[in-house]
């Protein structure tokens, strides 16, 4: 999956688990960054509904200087309560707000900007005691949730300068999309496998989308540009290096904790347990024996993984598990500078005309955006910059775009020609897919929050 | 006097914190919050505080001896 389970460690660890990270344009010229986290909800899991976690501390980082170390973060703590200590419900009636006397588990969130510079950090609390919506539980129990859940999105002001800034964490639904049980099934891509290594006649070429109707909880943030540069600036220019920034989430938990009789203690400093950039980096990239590290590592220090993304395992899987499909693949033995290029530097000017999310030399895997690409007019193009649309992957990442089919055909060469004008991708590079491509089943909110409304425990499977 | 007296039963608390390792209302204070130790180099005497937000980093010897000599009889 993008980033759902990705890692042994964080895979036992759900509610710090970091599923996907979203950055992109939204009208009035901000930006609007969505970290997603516990993957995989099956949204009837009740009594107990999911929900963040106090002992964990959010984070949403980003660079803006080229450095690939953090300038501005925004931090994230949750407090949870129950309200009526009689009951084992997550609610005895109807929830019509979020301060409905029914609703028994109630979560609450402060949000802190955190400004570094010339190693000092400036921190400023832009809002406390901000609700989440209760999960969606059924149409008895969570009625209008659509507006329930909107009333939970806030307008915060920065006490020092004014700038306005939105906030929402709670229950979505997850907006990746990717059939997992096929994929992890040898490599195999439904609609392409009666070219796969091991035949088996007679099954179906449709792919399956495991993720359709699973939730996640989301963080998301709808900030100024002109807070997010390094200068205050909004750059209109392209090529502007002050354009570009670099963006990951994390998840960190205290180094110490105690456990007694049902009571549990915390202590120390904050340990990064998991982070995410780039989508599927550390899912097909790093070997399965450094997981847990690469979840620790600071984005800055990402050198140390770089041997992955110049070799990567599946570009060799390919041409084995599809015997005579990816002769061209087969035969690319060369350091895959197109891929680094994408994943760890962004993309420097002249590579693709016109556009650039280069972030300097430093390798790190951050979610680079170009701010100063527009919005795309009309219906994105869900290939992103592979299909001609530069305001959607790999320059930052929309809710629709289809990073599975992205990746797979840049890993599959289709992305080498940019580094490397003589090489001529295989055609099944271009064509290749999960079969899930077209998104089935996911609408999203056509104003901030943006993620999609949760299924709700009801209505699943029925 | 107020004052002197004030002084004098200062003197007994800080007699009885250097020489009878009593906890004072600060040193009460300061554990009211979780307060973890962790031997991080037995050979050094290193020992690591989780206090807070933070790591405490320290060298005792002695204390990391009578640790580890608690730990031995704890053991069997």
């Amino acid at each position: 999956m993008s980033s759902h389970r990705e890692a042994p460690s964080i895979s036992k660890d759900p509610v710090a688990d970091n599923t996907d990270l979203y950055a992109f344009r939204t009208p009035g010229d901000t930006v609007t960054i969505i970290a997603s986290y516990l993957p995989s909800q099956a949204p009837s899991g009740g009594p107990n509904f999911y929900e963040f976690d106090d002992e964990v501390l959010y984070e949403i980082n980003i660079d803006n200087d080229r450095d690939a170390e953090e300038n501005i973060v925004f931090q994230f703590r949750f407090s949870t309560v129950n309200t009526n200590p009689n009951t084992f419900l997550y609610n005895t009636g109807p929830i019509g707000s979020v301060t409905d006397p029914n609703w028994n588990r109630r979560q609450t969130y402060s949000v802190t900007q955190v400004n570094r510079s010339g190693g000092k950090h400036r921190s400023v609390q832009l809002g406390a005691n901000l609700s989440c919506p209760p999960a969606n539980v059924g149409p008895r129990s969570t009625p209008g949730y659509e507006a329930l859940a909107a009333s939970t999105a806030y307008q915060l002001t920065h006490p020092k300068n004014g700038s306005s800034i939105k906030v929402f964490a709670g229950q979505r639904a997850d907006s990746f999309f990717v059939d997992l049980g096929s994929v992890f099934d040898l490599g195999t891509l439904r609609p392409f496998q009666g070219a796969h290594l091991i035949k088996l006649p007679g099954v179906s070429d449709t792919g399956v989308d495991s993720l359709a109707q699973s939730n996640v909880h989301a963080i998301a943030i709808q900030i100024p540009i002109a807070q997010l540069t390094c200068d205050g600036s909004v750059p209109t220019d392209v090529l502007d290096e002050r354009a570009t920034i670099g963006v990951y989430a994390s998840a960190s938990r205290q180094r110490g904790l105690r456990i007694q009789s049902g009571q549990r203690r915390t202590a120390g400093p904050w340990e990064q347990v998991s982070r995410l950039g780039n989508p599927l980096f550390n899912e097909v990239i790093v070997p399965l024996a450094r997981k847990d590290e690469w979840n620790a590592t600071d984005p800055h220090d990402d050198s140390t993984f770089a041997q992955y993304v110049a070799q990567p395992e599946l570009a060799r899987l390919l041409p084995v598990l599809y015997p005579g499909v990816f002769p061209n693949l087969a035969g690319l033995t060369a350091d895959r500078a197109d891929l680094a290029a994408i994943l760890l530097t962004g993309i420097p000017p002249g590579i693709v005309p016109g556009f650039q999310n280069f972030t300097g030399p430093i390798q790190a895997d951050l979610l680079r955006l170009n701010m100063a690409v527009p919005i795309a007019a009309g219906a994105p193009n869900r290939l992103g910059l592979i299909g001609g649309d530069p305001a959607g992957f790999p320059n930052g990442r929309r809710l629709e775009d289809d990073i599975t089919t992205i990746e797979l055909r840049a890993i599959a060469g289709v992305t080498y020609p940019l580094v490397d004008p003589s090489y001529t991708p295989d055609g099944a590079a271009s064509a290749i897919e999960d079969g899930t491509f077209g998104n089935p089943g996911r609408t999203f909110l056509s104003s901030f929050p943006y993620i999609g409304t949760p299924y709700s425990g009801y209505s699943v499977g029925t | 006097m107020v004052g002197a007296g004030a002084v004098a039963t200062f003197g007994e608390r800080h007699t009885n914190e250097l020489f009878a390792s009593e906890l004072s209302a600060a040193d009460l204070e300061a554990l009211d919050i979780p307060v973890m130790l962790s031997v991080t180099d037995p050979t050094t005497g290193e020992l690591e505080i989780l206090v807070g937000e933070q790591a405490i980093t320290f060298t005792d010897r002695s204390l990391v001896a009578k640790l580890a000599r608690a730990s031995r009889k704890g053991a069997v």
